[in-house]
């Protein structure tokens, strides 16, 4: 490959069509792509240039908040279920020890993450990609829900506040709503953690949850069944996810390519990648870099890029989130 | 229709020409079947009832072709309560195939289905006063599994442990906590001779115009169509598709398999009826 | 047992919401008994598959009453793994699985259960029969679905079912048959015809008799139901109804599934539930389902055809294209 003229586009007389070509030399194929000028990756797009999003809120019945969110080929759908979780049931000990840690009101995710109030799983065993079969997730699978479920107790959006549920006359917590979150990849072309996230995100704002109560004669949690009663979730502020894959065309050739939203395709070829948690106000939350040594400029373009990215989904979540109300 | 194919689920060691001699043979009229049985002649089998004493109900059939099964009844009595589902909860089977890892869904929800019609009126008989209930096992363990499909065998044995459970009596009131009267001889019956008995699945293929009951492995290999048709007392309660056959089927080989399964049902009910009789 | 691949709940476990009083909400029924809910079915909506369907069964009536949405997702024909025997036909495998959330009252749990084995044999059994599996030697052709919400009436718990057979399961089976049928047309295979679900079903009209507030009782009415005096109950109560749903307000005696194959006249499942009677005017209730059902499924196939079609369409539409751009050079030969 290094033989190859480097500017026009090679008049080889053995020649594939674009597809093959894909097949047999992948990363060959990407290179010549953000050889050209300008810059242009195989999919059309520019390397700095994500590609649109679009979600749907509470398409779902049997949930009580959902989310589907495409970008691209890619597309997932979020669902949150809540489960009432009863100290009546747990030992004794352990709630009044859990309960002076609360009161202090010190970390409010704390009683979130203590007691596993929130169970963040990702399904890709759906038939979304012909890598991944029903079963057992795959590690791949495993890893990001992972990171999402770190993201989303690091970033403490929800309040362990709203997941409270009490006694009507003694103001003591008697039961906690437990907050399933569902994500099914529904079709997967890359870049799955970003529109998980969304997803989750957009899922939880939707989300309403029954007003419940602790029933002193009946012993047990009751919720009251009419819908104006119903109650949002707290969700405190915006983060969204900006991920990039990262490949070096040589010191001659341009140097490094940062790929915004990489595809299937090119998060197969590159190696290097960077992910970056963007919060309100250009705020950052949470940094990822690895698979290969950068320049520190490298990152702090991505973070550029994330923020920027930050006020597509904002605006995106305004138009769809603002006006809907369940 | 019905290309000729070896059937990869059923496993046949025969080779496509022998399919066919098959195939061939089996659409004549007369048909021939290679064990020269009549179409609704059954393998000859051996059943008895009663054979555990720590059951309510027990029953073994043993088929021609090695296929061995042993159903056991146990009935606890249960609290009612709101979370763990209605009756539908309370009769509870389970299909073990010695050898197999996951038990077989197809047959268990063959069976659960079948018992749990509507109408039947077996889960009103397991109702003990106003707070609790019988909670009825149903296991069936598959010893050897029979060369051919097992359906059949499945049902049949577990028809003659049904209709051979006993429950003790029950002498408390309806408010109180339940008290069961010791003697075994004045148990009731949980299927009742005068009331509607438990349901037999039978297995059908059909092959061109022809019908065929109690299918050998290379009888479905050739078949068209493989229907489960459950039967309980003149009435069907429940038909699947099995796999098997190439194409579809017409809507009128479907009904005349039915139709005929009611018939042939009627003939196994009375002769396994003389299985409890003869004990 | 905790699954150590998932990240798992509170190990005290939880429950879903008990409410004050259940939701009494007794939707009329809006249909006649003959007419379908509207369809709507999309192909290619998962590209990375070679073929794929969407299908969505709406309750324009009320819409936060369940509906049911599936995907499909089909792929091959592709190499079977090198370790599995020789086969002379494509082996088509299907895979079934409920979305944790997909359900009313308990959620699903992430291994396949009982129900789902048993939904996968059926689906794989009603597609294998109208895919040409001997073109394609050696092959799998693996369809996956993906039930993202129903309608309830699983027979699960908690499910408000009253004694009547679980029409959810066959209309979740029926609704896969034609999405996966779909999305195996999307994906090229070649096939000797689309397959279409139907449900039908055999009511009791809730409301109208006494009985069956008690399920003891319903099941009485079903005992005798020969006995006179049910006799003109039965005329006047039952009726068939197409594309039942569990959330139409009534009680389902009986129910049937069919994968219907419209082009050839042929069957390639058929599931019923619940008990038919035979003698008399009996054999007539079996008939009428499986008649009532492919009457569905004849509909159904009218929704699938279009999507197919569509899908055709805009793929010959991309090859029109093609040939609009190399007709610049090529004008001649057509002149010729």
């Amino acid at each position: 490959m290094t033989t190859a003229p480097p500017l026009p586009p090679p008049s080889n007389p053995l020649s594939f069509p674009p597809a093959t070509f894909q097949k047999l030399a992948p990363k060959t194929f990407l290179e010549r792509h953000l050889q050209s000028t300008p810059a242009t990756r195989p999919s059309g797009r520019n390397p700095d240039t994500f590609r649109t999003p679009s979600l749907h809120t509470n398409s779902l019945s049997h949930a009580h908040g959902s989310a589907v969110v495409r970008t691209g080929d890619t597309a997932v759908v979020c669902g949150v279920r809540g489960e009432i979780l009863s100290l009546a049931t747990g030992v004794g000990s352990r709630v009044v020890v859990l309960r002076s840690g609360e009161d202090g009101k010190e970390e409010e995710g704390d009683g979130i993450r203590e007691r596993g109030l929130v169970v963040t799983n990702l399904e890709m065993g759906t038939g979304c990609t012909r890598d991944y079969h029903p079963g057992p997730p795959t590690d791949f699978a495993q890893a990001i829900t992972a990171r999402l479920h770190r993201l989303l107790l690091a970033s403490k959006l929800i309040s362990s506040q709203s997941l409270r549920i009490l006694d009507p006359n003694t103001e003591k917590i008697k039961a906690y709503w437990v907050l399933y979150i569902d994500v099914v990849v529904i079709s997967l072309d890359g870049n799955v953690l970003d529109v998980a996230w969304a997803s989750i995100l957009a899922a939880l704002r939707s989300t309403r949850l029954p007003q419940a109560y602790w029933d002193q004669d009946a012993e047990s949690v009751v919720c009251y069944p009419e819908v104006s009663r119903y109650k949002s979730l707290d969700i405190k502020g915006l983060a969204f996810i900006a991920s990039f894959a990262v490949i070096d065309l040589g010191a001659e050739k341009g140097g490094k390519v940062i790929l915004s939203d990489p595809d299937e395709f090119e998060e197969g070829v590159c190696e290097e990648r960077v992910m970056v948690c963007a919060l309100g106000g250009g705020k950052v939350g949470w940094i990822e870099k690895g698979g290969g040594v950068g320049q520190v400029a490298e990152v702090v373009e991505c973070v550029h890029r994330a923020t920027e990215r930050f006020k597509v989904w904002e605006q995106l979540f305004v138009e769809v989130l603002g006006s809907s109300g369940r | 229709m019905a290309p000729l194919q070896t059937s990869q689920q059923t496993g046949t060691p025969l080779s496509p020409a022998e399919l066919s001699y098959l195939h061939t043979s089996l659409t004549l009229t007369p048909p021939i079947r290679p064990d020269s049985r009549t179409p609704t002649q059954f393998r000859p089998l051996f059943a008895e009832s009663d054979i555990l004493p720590s059951t309510n109900g027990s029953a073994r059939m043993i088929w021609g072709d090695g296929g061995e099964c042993i159903v056991g009844v146990k009935a606890e009595v249960e609290k009612n309560s709101i979370s763990s589902g209605g009756p539908r909860d309370w009769i509870e089977t389970n299909v073990e195939v010695s050898g197999q890892r996951d038990d077989d869904a197809f047959l268990g929800m063959t069976v659960a289905e079948s018992l749990l019609v509507p109408g039947s009126g077996v889960l009103e008989r397991l109702v003990l006063g106003e707070r609790f209930h019988w909670k009825i096992f149903v296991d069936i363990l598959l010893l050897t599994p029979p060369l051919s499909h097992p359906a059949t065998l499945l049902t049949l044995t577990t028809y003659l442990a049904l209709r051979n459970t006993f429950l003790p009596k029950l002498v408390s009131e309806a408010a109180e906590d339940p008290v069961f009267d010791d003697d075994w001889g004045n148990g009731l019956p949980l299927y009742p001779v005068d009331r509607i008995p438990p349901p037999i699945t039978l297995l059908v293929v059909n092959v061109g115009e022809n019908i065929f009951f109690d299918p050998t492995r290379e009888e479905l290999a050739v078949g068209d169509v493989v229907l489960a048709v459950s039967i309980c007392e003149k009435k069907v309660v429940g038909v699947r598709t099995l796999e098997g056959g190439s194409g579809g089927v017409k809507r009128e080989a479907v009904k005349r398999v039915i139709k005929e399964s009611c018939e042939v049902a009627e003939e196994v009910f009375s002769s396994l009826n003389g299985v409890g009789e003869g004990d | 047992m905790t699954d150590r691949r998932r990240i798992n709940g509170p190990a005290e476990g939880t429950t879903p919401p008990v409410f004050l009083t259940s939701s009494t909400h007794k939707p009329v029924i809006k249909r006649s008994p003959t007419t379908l809910r509207k369809i709507f079915l999309k192909t290619s909506l998962t590209p990375p598959a070679t073929g794929s369907a969407f299908l969505e069964l709406p309750t324009p009536s009320n819409p936060s009453t369940p509906t049911l949405k599936l995907t499909a997702s089909v792929y091959g024909p592709r190499p079977l793994p090198s370790s599995t025997t020789f086969s002379p036909d494509a082996r088509l495998t299907a895979e079934l699985k409920f979305s944790p959330f997909s359900t009313p009252g308990h959620r699903r749990g992430y291994i396949r259960d009982g129900v789902e084995r048993d939904l996968s044999a059926q689906l794989s059994i009603a597609l294998e029969k109208s895919v040409d599996v001997g073109k394609y030697p050696k092959s799998a052709i693996d369809v996956f679905v993906s039930v993202l919400d129903c309608e309830g009436g699983l027979g699960d718990a908690g499910d408000g079912n009253d004694g009547g057979v679980e029409v959810g399961l066959m209309g979740v089976v029926a609704g896969a048959i034609s999405c996966a049928s779909a999305a195996i047309a999307d994906a090229g295979i070649e096939c000797f015809d689309l397959v279409a679900g139907g449900v039908a079903g055999l009511i009791r009209e809730r409301g109208g008799v006494v009985e069956e507030d008690h399920v003891g009782e319903g099941m009485e009415a079903g005992e005798d139901i020969s006995g006179a005096r049910h006799g003109e109950k039965k005329n006047r109560g039952i009726a068939l109804v197409l594309d039942p749903s569990p959330t139409d307000g009534y009680i389902i005696l009986a129910a049937a599934a069919v994968g219907y194959m419209a082009a050839r006249d042929e069957l390639t499942l058929v599931w019923t539930k619940g008990s038919m009677g035979r003698e008399g005017d009996g054999t007539d209730e079996v008939e009428r389902l499986v008649d009532g059902a492919i009457a569905a499924a004849t509909s159904v196939r009218l929704v699938i055809n279009e999507a197919v079609k569509e899908r055709l369409l805009l793929g010959l539409k991309e090859i029109g294209l093609i040939k609009e751009k190399a007709g610049g050079n090529d004008g001649d030969i057509v002149m010729e």
